[in-house]
């Protein structure tokens, strides 16, 4: 499933935080090159910049400078609303909490962004939210509202209402952080399924080395700086700066 | 709405401020509504309550009180319009009574024909009570009134300026707002009625071969001559929004309405914004995903709706049951259909506008800050 050719590229992106004496700097100089199909791992200890990088590079944080070339558009020269549809379009999210809503099953959790953010109807999205919930292995749960899952069970879950939607990029912050490593592995396997399966580009923020074996490439960031990186594959790499 | 209403359920206890909000501001609408119309009816008890299809006075009369004496003569040329099967004269006037035991009390005399075709007088005078009310000097008043007049029954003898009058008897449900009516003949009313000149009249009530043709009477009458007509229902209402609007209580009582609705507006709106900043990381993820914020903020507006409606099905038994018990307590109150659709209405608007208040939640919420 890898392609030469990056789905997305980063260039020369720097962030900051505050202004003047007082100003953080969360990110100098970085670029980076993402590839269909690869598991790529953002590594980095905490305040690091990683979560910085992962928001710029999906679109939810403006770069002070840079540029951020994903699927043949500059993601910051596109309006708000053009940025909200390509996320609709291409963009897939799993965040450290499983941001789950209590008052809907599991099924719904994921039917809601397909009717939502797709504009499906009923009928549609009940199917495709179920044939996700069974390919996460939790089609015997999918009604079960989620005081009544488990943490991984729930993480897989914030997993599906990622997939549901068939994204190309895939940006995943700490997804493993709150489960022990037996749940933490199978939201990492399904991740890796996704990139290698399904052909998505996977960037996953984590500080813990136990998914590096899961990774094409791995990135080490530090004081906002991209120091080191490995491709755990012959894939083509990025510059770090 | 599916997802609305399983947050909605899910969520009751944090959601119960608002329908409990949104059902008082529905009950004091209805029940402020209904007792202006309640108090207002009163009004037109004798249009209400007398067989008339059409009412023709002075041009000036644009509500029952305010009839002034016309000449007798309208009562032949309305007898005249082909239409009319009917014609009488109805005799109305202002009239201090001087209680038995002392005191005064201002009183409006209504005098009318009293055989059993008479189309002024009231229903609830029974044959017998007209036969009796034939006598000189002879008044029917409402029993809830016998206190106000200093009477304390049947064979009471009071005065009207200076004329001996004297009760046979009394009626139920023609309790007035401000002066007592005094039921009696024509001719008792000539009496009593001192400044009214001979043959003239206050009004003359006309009955048409069908009640369907009143209106145009009443059209082509006002068209034609100088008088003031209308149909029986015309004038009724007239006359109740005449005193809703001359009394202030019409604004009092709209005043109330509009308190109320700021209450459950501020109480339901900050539920929804509780609600919704309770709910911002889930939105925020679905923000991330790139479902559009109006979708966003179509669920919170569907909330708001789905909390309206709930507090209008509760405020509905609750103004149903205040009024019997106010009923009981000689207070009238009327809730007819469309003051409870009004109503209703009104709270689901409140509903829905406090939802739109709390969408300023929405602005609070950004993916981004999930990446902390």
């Amino acid at each position: 499933m890898v392609n030469d050719n990056p789905i997305l590229q980063a260039r020369h992106l720097t962030r900051s935080f505050g202004e003047g004496e007082t100003a953080a700097v969360a990110l100098r100089d970085v670029s980076l090159d993402l590839f269909a199909g690869q598991v790529t791992v953002l590594m980095g200890p905490s305040g690091s910049g990683k979560s910085t990088l992962l928001a710029v590079l999906s679109g939810l944080l403006r770069p002070n400078s840079g540029q951020v070339i994903a699927l043949g558009e500059d993601l910051w020269q596109l309006s708000d609303v053009e940025r909200e549809r390509f996320r609709l379009r291409h963009c897939g999210f799993i965040f450290q909490g499983y941001n789950l809503f209590p008052a809907l099953t599991a099924q719904q959790q994921l039917e809601i962004v397909l009717r939502w953010g797709e504009g499906m109807s009923a009928r549609q999205a009940r199917p495709r939210a179920a044939a996700m919930m069974s390919l996460l292995g939790l089609g015997k749960k999918r009604h079960l509202y989620p005081n009544q899952l488990s943490g991984g069970e729930k993480q897989r879950v914030a997993v599906g209402r990622a997939l549901v939607k068939d994204p190309v990029l895939l940006f995943a912050d700490e997804p493993t952080s709150a489960l022990d490593w037996a749940h933490g592995e199978q939201v990492v396997e399904l991740l890796r399924c996704a990139a290698h399966d399904r052909g998505a580009t996977v960037l996953m923020v984590s500080h813990d080395a136990r998914v590096v074996p899961y990774a094409d490439q791995v990135f080490h960031l530090e004081d906002g700086c991209l120091v080191t990186s490995r491709s755990t594959d012959q894939a083509p790499l990025l510059s770090a700066s | 709405m599916v997802y609305s209403l399983a947050t909605l359920w899910h969520d009751r206890n944090r959601f119960l401020p608002g329908v409990l909000a949104v059902a008082f501001s529905g009950l004091l609408i209805m029940l402020q509504s209904g007792l202006l119309l309640g108090l207002f009816s009163l009004t037109s008890t004798p249009i209400d309550h007398a067989g008339a299809d059409v009412w023709v006075g002075h041009p000036t009369a644009g509500s029952l009180e305010l009839g002034r004496p016309i000449s007798e003569r309208w009562v032949n040329r309305v007898a005249m319009e082909p239409e009319v099967t009917r014609s009488e004269a109805y005799l109305q006037a202002f009239a201090v009574l001087r209680k038995p035991d002392g005191g005064s009390e201002l009183c409006t005399v209504i005098g009318t024909r009293l055989d059993d075709d008479a189309l002024g007088a009231v229903r609830q005078l029974t044959p017998a009570l007209r036969e009796r009310l034939a006598e000189p000097g002879a008044i029917v008043v409402d029993e809830s009134e016998l206190g106000r007049l200093g009477l304390s029954g049947v064979g009471d003898v009071a005065e009207v300026f200076g004329h001996r009058v004297r009760l046979v008897g009394v009626v139920q449900g023609l309790k007035s707002l401000a002066a007592p009516y005094l039921f009696c003949s024509l001719r008792t009313a000539r009496l009593l009625c001192e400044g009214l000149p001979g043959h003239q009249t206050v009004y003359v009530l006309a009955r048409c071969r069908s009640a369907d043709e009143a209106a145009a009477l009443a059209e082509r009458l006002r068209a034609d001559y100088d008088v003031a007509a209308f149909t029986s229902g015309e004038f009724s209402t007239r006359t109740r929004l005449h005193w809703l609007l001359r009394t202030k209580a019409g604004i009092a009582g709209g005043w109330t309405v509009v308190l109320g609705l700021i209450v459950g507006a501020v109480i339901t709106s900050q539920t929804l914004y509780a609600a919704t900043m309770a709910s911002r990381r889930e939105y925020a993820v679905l923000r991330a995903l790139g479902v559009p914020r109006r979708r966003i903020a179509g669920a919170v507006l569907a909330q708001a709706f789905w909390v309206g409606g709930a507090g209008v099905l509760l405020a509905l038994p609750a103004a149903f049951g205040m009024a019997e018990l106010l009923g009981r307590l000689g207070v009238h109150v009327l809730l007819p259909g469309w003051i409870l659709a009004a109503a209703a209405a009104l709270t689901l608007a409140m509903a829905v506008c406090s939802g739109l208040i709390s969408l300023r939640s929405l602005r609070r919420m950004e993916p981004v800050d999930l990446l902390r």
